[in-house]
């Protein structure tokens, strides 16, 4: 277990272990749902659902960092123009100076949200295209944020559901000869009820 | 579910809105130094990916 989590994921009881390899087999079907509540809240298996939920969020909320973390996430091309258009950062990259009088923009996430602590594993699964810039967020953890760490290396991170984080800077740099736009994200506020 | 799924936000994902508010100093000084790192790293990732 990595050693940056103070609590290790074999401390959790059985539930919330459970929880958390549920979660790994089926996380896409559960960021869907916590995405879209309404494809399952009139069914039967919602108070499962709502259990599953509740031990997952049992088991972030006892397992906290122990340390800072550099951590990144991508962007879809599917609104990476949209958002950089918004947060008026020149979607060509700039000088590689780090600006913090953007107006910061709100980013809020029905789901839990994963991130690596490797910028080459996000930065290699985007669609590759050397005309484009590509978009990534990056986050410094605090010590005491609430994480899980989701395999051995602890390389991803699992942090709280219905976060809300907040953009506050920019920068470029060069990955691999592609231009790379990075911005910078907190964590202003998590969890409510599911739906 | 593929790699770039998990670890990036897609539009139906996530809202976004301007926030209500202006970034405190202390924020502004957490963003230098969080960019500062980051670029490094994605620098120092690049020349380990070995691309053709």
């Amino acid at each position: 277990m990595p050693e940056h989590a103070t609590r290790s994921v074999p401390e959790l009881d059985q539930m919330e272990q459970d929880a958390i390899d549920f979660f790994l087999t089926y996380e896409e079907d559960i960021q869907l749902i916590l995405r879209n509540p309404r494809l399952l809240m009139d069914k039967e298996e919602w108070g499962n659902f709502e259990a599953l939920i509740s031990h997952l969020d049992r088991a972030l909320s006892q397992s906290v960092l122990s340390r800072e973390l550099l951590l990144f996430r991508g962007m879809g091309r599917d609104i990476a123009g949209t958002f950089l258009f918004m947060l008026d950062v020149p979607a060509g990259g700039g000088d590689g100076d780090v600006v913090t009088d953007l107006i910061p923009h709100l980013i809020k996430e029905p789901g839990y949200t994963l991130f690596s602590t490797d910028p080459g594993a996000v930065l290699r699964e985007l669609p590759r295209d050397e005309r484009e810039t590509q978009v990534i967020f990056a986050y410094l953890s605090r010590p005491g944020d609430s994480a899980v760490a989701i395999d051995e290396e602890g390389s991803e991170m699992l942090f709280p559901r219905k976060a809300t984080w907040v953009t506050t800077g920019s920068t470029t740099a060069l990955w691999d000869r592609i231009p790379v736009i990075i911005i910078s994200i907190e964590m202003t506020g998590c969890g409510e009820e599911i739906a | 579910m593929t790699m770039d799924d998990r670890l990036s936000w897609r539009k139906p994902d996530i809202a976004l809105r301007r926030a209500p508010f202006i970034l405190s100093d202390e924020m502004k000084l957490r963003a230098e130094r969080t960019l500062r790192q980051a670029a490094d790293a994605i620098r120092k990732a690049g020349e380990g990916s070995g691309r053709l």
